[in-house]
Parts: structure tokens; C-alpha cells; sequence
């Protein structure tokens, strides 16, 4: 027997799940299978989304205990080739032993799903809080993630948000939402954050808006040095109206850059369907030239799908796009750059069955793929480039439930002609479930964030907060085969 | 080109498929992540991790009993876990959905629900957000259905409590 009470209660929910579900067209099947996950610390909207917890007053967390139990090496001791050619772009991909150190867990560290490592002692990472920001909104370690503080905070009530780009420990910019309503900065506007004391104090610059694009964001940003930043900002076209109604206005995009540390910018001039491209890596060399890379075409029609890689050669030159044929087929696509000429994805074949990886030294202009070992996980989690040559992938398999297991760090020293396994280490007695993000400042290796599988698929005798209690702030396991390096860079 | 035509017509009835799934299931998904929740965008980023997580992975989803059930339990792990914010991202710029002010019963409704026990709070959720019948929620959460409706019960009181619904309540949305 229902009373009235509870009759109200079911009312309620009813609305709000109804109130939801109106939403639900902003979601297509299409934003699903482009999603990608973060394949280097360029881009994300985190930062919107903490900002919405802090305004919701709410957050779900719960502390992960730490226990680093460095076991023998769960992969293969002896490692055989077990990659195959494939004429005529393909790649030879074997397993070989391994000259890089296994990673170890450092320390608990911020729940994130952005870390950007500057140096193999100096990382930047969301903040963990879900209901207070103590800081800036990025925290930062200076131990190679032992421990973490908050940077300070900016000016004018606004929060930083990612893309973060720090051309050294010190040097490091970042953008404020030009969406966040509890920011001093006026709706519409463009602002970058830059500190040069390592996140102590920041200034921000506005960035210059380019003309006819509505609602800028910066997508983008990438700082080779701490004079040199290239941007690109993304909107809609100004005054435009949608195609349809309840469709997106047409996209519009630039590239603004600054040479003088973001004090002031320019637009580059590229055209504007260039440059609103919707990028899964962007990435700019110390002499200016860039590569962005973004996946085209339509899974509907895998014949269709190409990897376009929109590229300039340094500061003033042109713009110009490059498409090679490449059906990604079922599943998450990453991609990353170590220069503005190398860059490596993982993608999923067979159904999402196994994962591929391929790799172009030219800027995009040709790929070679390869056929995964049969003895790698199914899904590509995070990757990251030291440089041209050094990248490292975290992978892991996919569990019943939905969540992860058997996670895997693959690292290559030739550009992704060979890989080799690194070991992870268990936690609490157990293995990762994965690890996500990896950041990798340098090619001895990389930092990342663990996560276990009780992440995935909390226990079912889990207590409710008590009435009034403070949310705890969430932890994960740093790892990292960096520590013990005595070189920073 | 790169060896891969046998995949093709695999991958378009995989993506048709789904394409289907997507279209019955993301409504729900996103109005049961919004109870959760209660802020859009978050509730938005679930349904769309929860989704992807089910294409990562479709070729094995696609033959289980119950693919949406399998992803609502996916969405389910995901809020009640905190790794939800270290998730993949939208490849496109996510829309000023909150621009106006935050949904006050939202909000109100998932800080209450945050109280109940989690296998308790899943059932008030699938039951009465998401009108998912009795004996598939008890199904979903693999206890009796007489747990259950007593759940179900014993949640609905508390959150009547903890909402403040007595018995003038006029219901309404209480938006903005």
C-alpha cells in the first residue's frame, strides 16, 4: 500500500528523472563513438563540471586506502614477438625486454582525470575537493606525486580550467570558462591564467576575441615555451541561426597565438572550418609548427573514416590539412603527439575485440598500424609522449560490470615500431584496475594515477554519509617508474 | 586498404544496432543519472560514460539478455563511484546547460537520496524514477522481490522526511 507520502516522493522523482530525460537530446550516438578519453592532458571540461558540484553543494567521495606492494613482474618475463607485418603501411610490432623501470606507487593523490607532469618531479592535476576549492582548482606536486597542495588561487573569483600547458615546473597557463557564471570575468569573454612561480600567485590576460565567433572557448592550448603559446578557440558562428531547431549553430574556430607569454594575441587566420575541428590531441613544437589531430568521417560508414591532421609549419604560415583513410571501427579512439611530426593512436578492431596501434613521422600525411600482441588488453586508456620517439600507453580490459581490470603499461622508444610491458604494482593486495591519466614528461617514463577495482563497482554494504557529515575527498594511487630519477628537466 | 573490409559490414549492423540501443535507452539513462544527481551536466556525463562503456565493448553487451540493464548497472557503479569525474570526455563542447540556475527539487532530491543505503537507493531510483517494474529491479539487484517493495517503502519515508512532503505537499516543480 502506497500512502500519500510516499505517492508524493514517487511524484517528485518521476518529475526530476522526467526533467533529465528532456535533456537527453544533447547526447547522440554519434558524441558516443567519438568520444575519446584524455589522451594527453590537452583538453577537457572538468573544470565545468567541478564548478557545478561546488554550486550543487554536492560530491560523492570516498577515501582509498593505500597499501604499495610492489609484486614480481605480472608480464610476460621472457616476452616473444608476437606481432605480425602488414604490407604495405604497416608496422613490425614486437615485445622486447624491457630497459625502462617498472612503476611503483608513490602515494594517495587527486581524484582527476587531468594530470599534466612538467618535469619527473612536478605534476598539476584537478583539484580533488567536489564541494570546496581551496585554490585555484589545480592542485601540484613537487615530489613526483607523494604529496599535493593546492595552487593559489586566482584572481577575480575564477577558477582555472584545463587545457593546462606548462612549458617548465614554474611556467604553466591555463584558461578560465568563459561559461562559468560565479567568475568576476563578463559572460563571453577570453582569458588565459599564467603563473611563473609554479602556481603560487597567477595573472590573468584577456586573449583578444577573434571576430564572428559567439560563445568562445579556448579547446586548445599549447605552450612550447614560456613566450610561445598557440590556442584555438571554438564557437559558434556569430548571428548564425541552427539548420534546425534543436540543432547546433554552425561551428566556427581560430588559432590565436601569443609571443610574448599571453600578454597579447593575434588570430592566425586560418580558415574557420579548419580551425573549429574538434581535436583529440593538439600539439606545437618550440619553432611554432602544430599538428591537431581529430578523427572524420562516419562509423555509419567506416569507409568514410579518415584521421585529419590540420598542421603549420611555425608562427604566420599557413594552415593546411592532411586526411589519411583509417577505419577506427568499435570503441574509444586516443591519439597523442610527441612533436608536431610524430604522433601514435590506439583504436579498436574486431568488434572492439582487440586494439591497434598506428603511428605517422610526417604529420599525419601517412599512418602505419599495427596488429596489438594477443596478449594486450582490449582498450586503450590513456597515452602520452615524452617526444617523437618515446610514448607509453596505458591499456586494460574491459570487466562484466562495466568497469576495468587487468590494466598494462605499454612503453615504445621508436615511435611505436616496438613496445615494451612495464610492471604496475598491486595495491591493497590487489591489482590496478587501470590507470588514467599517464603523463609522461620525459622518456624514462611517466606518471599516472591508479584507480582500483573497487572504483568500478563499489561494494553493496557501502554506508551512507551520516546526515551532515563532510565529503571526503577522493584519493588514487600515484604511480610512477620515475622515482629515483635525479634528473629534472 | 589496411586489410580490414571483412570488419566493414560487422561494424555498420554493430553501429546501426546500437544506434537503436542509444536511441530507446539514453532518455532514461540520463533522467536516472539526473536523480542522482541532480545537475544536468553531470547527470549528461554518466549517461553518455555509461553509454560509451557499453559501445566500448558492444561486439560481447550486444548478446547479454539485457544490454540496458547491463548499462543501467553500469550508470549505477558510476555514481556511486568517484571516479565518475576522471571519465572520458565529450568530443564536443558541452552546451550552458546550467546557465539558469541549478534545479533546487534536483538537487534536494539527490542530497536525499544520498541517505538511503546504495542497493536501497538503486531500487527507489529504478522503481519509481525510471518506472522499472518490481521483479526486474529485484532481478537487477539480485535480491527477493519482497526486499524490494520493502525497500522501496522504507526509502520513499525517508526521503519524504528528509524532503519535507507531509501530507499539504502540492507537489510542482520547484525549478530555478
Amino acid at each position: 500500500m502506497v500512502d500519500a507520502e510516499e505517492e508524493h516522493v514517487r511524484r517528485v522523482m518521476e518529475r526530476v528523472a522526467a526533467r533529465g530525460a528532456a535533456s537527453a537530446d544533447q547526447l547522440t550516438p554519434d558524441t558516443v563513438r567519438r568520444t575519446r578519453r584524455a589522451a594527453d592532458p590537452s583538453r577537457s571540461n572538468t573544470a565545468t563540471s567541478r564548478r557545478q558540484w561546488m554550486v550543487a553543494g554536492l560530491t560523492v567521495a570516498a577515501a582509498v586506502a593505500l597499501l604499495a606492494l610492489l609484486l614480481p613482474n605480472l608480464l610476460a618475463d621472457n616476452p616473444t614477438v608476437v606481432g605480425h607485418a602488414k604490407a604495405p603501411n604497416s608496422m613490425k610490432m614486437q615485445l622486447v625486454d624491457s630497459s625502462t623501470s617498472p612503476f611503483a606507487s608513490v602515494g594517495g593523490g587527486p581524484q582527476t582525470g587531468n594530470l599534466l607532469c612538467a618535469t619527473v618531479t612536478v605534476c598539476y592535476a584537478d583539484e580533488s575537493s567536489g564541494s570546496t576549492m581551496t585554490g585555484s582548482g589545480i592542485e601540484r606536486t613537487d615530489d613526483g606525486g607523494a604529496t599535493w597542495r593546492p595552487t593559489a588561487a586566482l584572481p577575480d573569483h575564477a577558477a582555472l580550467a584545463w587545457p593546462l600547458s606548462c612549458p617548465s615546473a614554474e611556467v604553466c597557463l591555463g584558461t578560465v570558462s568563459p561559461l562559468d557564471g560565479l567568475s568576476d570575468l563578463p559572460l563571453g569573454s577570453l582569458h588565459i591564467v599564467r603563473t611563473e612561480t609554479g602556481g603560487a600567485s597567477w595573472v590573468i590576460h584577456a586573449v583578444a576575441l577573434p571576430a564572428g565567433i559567439a560563445l568562445p572557448t579556448i579547446s586548445q592550448l599549447s605552450c612550447p615555451t614560456a613566450e610561445l603559446c598557440i590556442a584555438q578557440v571554438t564557437g559558434a558562428v556569430a548571428g548564425a541561426a541552427p539548420a534546425a531547431p534543436g540543432a547546433n549553430a554552425p561551428a566556427a574556430g581560430a588559432f590565436m597565438v601569443t609571443t610574448d607569454g599571453g600578454t597579447t594575441w593575434h588570430d592566425e587566420g586560418a580558415p574557420s572550418d579548419l580551425a573549429s575541428t574538434i581535436f583529440f590531441t593538439f600539439h606545437c613544437d618550440a619553432d611554432g609548427s602544430c599538428i591537431g589531430l581529430a578523427p572524420t568521417g562516419s562509423a555509419q560508414d567506416p569507409s568514410t573514416e579518415t584521421v585529419l591532421a590540420v598542421r603549420t609549419t611555425g608562427v604566420g604560415a599557413p594552415w593546411t590539412t592532411a586526411s589519411y583513410p583509417m577505419p577506427f571501427g568499435l570503441g574509444i579512439l586516443i591519439m597523442a603527439c610527441g612533436d608536431s611530426r610524430h604522433c601514435i593512436m590506439a583504436f579498436p578492431t574486431d568488434n572492439g575485440l582487440k586494439m591497434d596501434v598506428a603511428a605517422t613521422t610526417d604529420g599525419g600525411l601517412h599512418w602505419l598500424i599495427a596488429t596489438e600482441p594477443s596478449s594486450w588488453p582490449t582498450i586503450a586508456i590513456s597515452l602520452s609522449c615524452a617526444d617523437g620517439l618515446n610514448c607509453f600507453l596505458s591499456a586494460a580490459d574491459s570487466t562484466s560490470t562495466g568497469g576495468y581490470a587487468d590494466p598494462l603499461i605499454e612503453a615504445t622508444h621508436d615511435g611505436g615500431s616496438s613496445w615494451t610491458p612495464i610492471t604496475l604494482p598491486d595495491v591493497d593486495g590487489g591489482p590496478l584496475a587501470l590507470v588514467f591519466p599517464l603523463s609522461c614528461p620525459v622518456p624514462a617514463g611517466c606518471i599516472g594515477v591508479g584507480a582500483t577495482p573497487q572504483e568500478f563497482n563499489p561494494p553493496r554494504s557501502a554506508q551512507p554519509p551520516k546526515p551532515g557529515s563532510l565529503p571526503v575527498n577522493g584519493e588514487r594511487v600515484i604511480v610512477s617508474n620515475l622515482k629515483g630519477s635525479q634528473t629534472d628537466s | 586498404m589496411l586489410g580490414r573490409g571483412r570488419q566493414l559490414h560487422d561494424v555498420t549492423d554493430h553501429v546501426r544496432e546500437f544506434d537503436d540501443f542509444f536511441r530507446t535507452n539514453c532518455p532514461r539513462l540520463v533522467g536516472q543519472a539526473y536523480v542522482y544527481t541532480g545537475v544536468l551536466a553531470e547527470a549528461q556525463d554518466l549517461a553518455h560514460e555509461s553509454l560509451t562503456r557499453a559501445w566500448e565493448r558492444w561486439g560481447v553487451v550486444r548478446q547479454y539478455d539485457d544490454p540496458a540493464a547491463w548499462t543501467r548497472k553500469v550508470l549505477r557503479n558510476l555514481a556511486t563511484s568517484e571516479w565518475r569525474r576522471a571519465e572520458v570526455r565529450r568530443t564536443k563542447s558541452r552546451p550552458p546547460v546550467d546557465i539558469e540556475g541549478p534545479d533546487v527539487e534536483a538537487l534536494a532530491l539527490a542530497q536525499a537520496l544520498k541517505l538511503l543505503p546504495t542497493t536501497q537507493r538503486h531500487a527507489v531510483v529504478l522503481h519509481d524514477a525510471i518506472g522499472i517494474p518490481v521483479a526486474d529491479v529485484a532481478r537487477e539487484l539480485d535480491v527477493p522481490e519482497g526486499t524490494v517493495r520493502s525497500w522501496l517503502s522504507r526509502g520513499r519515508k525517508i526521503l519524504a522526511r528528509e524532503l519535507g512532503l507531509d501530507d499539504d505537499y502540492e507537489g510542482g516543480a520547484q525549478h530555478g
